[in-house]
């Protein structure tokens, strides 16, 4: 499972932080440039700090949002939107609601996907019969088209929902983006307050050679586990990342993972430091020098001291798989320069 | 017809000749001709569905000259060469490429003017055993590449693989695994 709580992936900065998550509804402010009103909402997925978002991601009930290579998916605890009756700002009814969303990407295409629901659990005062939409949208060369109903009147039991198809136009390149949610609550003669959120960043890239372009959530480390399949190689890897005293350098759940790069400088940095002329040459027939962390990583020996770092000779022919391995891996997962990823053994 | 010549870095001794997501499998190279091994799902096949090509060179410059025509070759050159191999390759997709994931990757032709395959790959090495005893040294970057690689592709029907030409060490050593 490649499943990671937000809480180790996203920067609180990429959800929309609108007023605290206990704020009072008559604390709601104009924008003084729109006259728009932003809803009194948190995050959409989380609390406010990290200790608060580990308790409301651990508790039944709570907001949660799980991220993968391939997608998320979230569900929000019940939140709310006032309806406004200006000059005095004053509260007139509200409209309480759960959101849920999907999103599905593609590593082999520029087309994803995602459903996205609001289910009103109760309304008062004039929130009650007042009209409830989602605009979404991305930017640069991605495009949203969405197929969710346009507006919906809101009574207690009402679910707008459904499905927003993206497209990202990147070439020879990639595209870093996010989508973009506004949630309006509106009634004619009040003022709409809005609520603002983004999903997790997503990449599109057409930087796979010998590929076509797709789409990834960097953020999610995906885990190389194919090397259980090279009996030296995986010795070796276990070897490191188990050492006392060290990182657990790679190893999924330790914090610590590679992070791929494609220069060719570090790559013989670090396997000039791990496999020096006099450990190749005093391998035994048949075996050659294998390194972890491997050397097309930052983590890899020249930048790395011991114990997170180590050789071992391996036979010839598992080195030659290895690198079918970690290019098919980088392929299929579309992992770029700089991306992170762990190993499993 | 396009031709260009790169220094092309490769590591763990190989590049690939691959096409828009193959199906990758396990990792089986039984019955190798030690030279380019056509793939199809992990496993030596013909056609393959990419291929793996291996370079005495472990890690580091090697010049590849990469010629895509859409017409056979009058003849076979194997005078020039150590070991002279032709497969066959039926790729998904149309984005067909030589790649080490180096940035020389970007200044080799695509296979465009032999679109739609299959391709017939015919591949020729020199020095790979050069380049084996090279690698045994600290890696030098600004070292000339003592190995050199003609990659000719082809549209052609599927065909049995050739070997023209099979002489040197390093491939002695890989067909004896």
């Amino acid at each position: 499972m490649r499943t990671t709580r937000l809480k180790t992936l996203i920067p609180a900065a990429l959800l929309a932080v609108v007023g605290g998550l206990l704020a009072p509804a008559s604390s709601a402010q104009a924008d003084p440039n729109t006259g728009q009103i932003a809803a009194p909402q948190g995050p959409m997925y989380t609390n406010g700090t990290p200790s608060l978002r580990a308790r409301a991601a651990a508790a039944p009930g709570a907001p949660s949002i799980s991220i993968t290579r391939n997608g998320f998916t979230a569900e929000s605890v019940e939140k709310h939107s006032p309806l406004i009756r200006l000059p005095q700002k004053e509260v007139v009814g509200n409209v309480y609601y759960k959101l849920k969303q999907s999103m599905t990407l593609d590593t082999k295409s520029l087309d994803f996907w995602e459903t996205l629901t609001v289910e009103v659990t109760r309304t008062d005062g004039l929130g009650t019969g007042a009209t409830l939409s989602v605009t979404p949208s991305c930017g640069g060369t991605c495009t949203a088209r969405s197929s969710l109903p346009k507006s919906m009147s809101m009574t207690p039991g009402a679910v707008l929902t459904g499905r927003i198809d993206y497209t990202d136009a990147v070439s020879r390149g990639a595209h870093d983006d996010s989508a973009k949610y506004v949630l309006e609550v509106s009634r004619p003669g009040f003022t709409a307050a809005s609520t603002r959120w983004e999903s997790p960043a997503f990449r599109c890239d057409d930087q796979v050679k010998g590929m076509r372009a797709g789409c990834v959530i960097p953020e999610a480390a995906p885990t190389l586990t194919t090397m259980k399949q090279l009996p030296g190689i995986a010795q070796n890897i276990r070897n490191i990342q188990n050492a006392p005293g060290g990182l657990g350098i790679g190893k999924p759940g330790s914090g610590h993972p590679l992070t791929r790069t494609t220069s060719t400088v570090v790559e013989r940095a670090n396997r000039n430091t791990a496999c020096p002329a006099r450990v190749k040459k005093a391998a035994p027939s048949g075996m050659s020098c294998d390194e972890y962390p491997f050397a097309k990583t930052m983590e890899g020996a020249a930048n790395a001291q011991k114990p997170n770092w180590g050789f071992a000779y391996v036979p010839v022919s598992e080195q030659n798989s290895q690198g079918g391995y970690l290019r098919a891996f980088f392929m299929q997962e579309r992992i770029l320069d700089g991306d992170s990823f762990y190993v499993e053994v | 017809m396009s031709k260009a010549t790169v220094r092309l870095e490769v590591s763990a001794h190989q590049y690939w000749i691959a096409g828009d997501v193959p199906e990758f499998g396990g990792w089986d190279y039984s019955g190798f001709n030690g030279l380019i091994a056509s793939l199809d799902a992990g496993r030596i096949a013909h056609p393959g569905q990419f291929a793996v090509v291996m370079t005495g060179t472990d890690t580091g410059g090697v010049t590849v000259t990469l010629d895509v025509r859409n017409q056979p070759p009058e003849q076979v050159d194997t005078d020039a060469w150590d070991d002279v191999v032709e497969i066959s390759l039926d790729c998904p997709g149309e984005y067909l490429a030589v790649t080490s994931d180096c940035e020389a990757d970007e200044e080799l032709p695509d296979f465009t003017d032999a679109q739609p395959g299959p391709f017939r790959i015919r591949v020729h090495a020199r020095g790979r055993d050069a380049g084996e005893e090279a690698s045994l040294n600290d890696i030098d970057g600004d070292a000339e590449p003592v190995e050199e690689h003609l990659v000719i592709a082809w549209p052609a029907p599927v065909a049995p693989e050739t070997i023209h030409k099979a002489t040197d060490r390093f491939g002695a050593g890989i067909r004896a695994r």
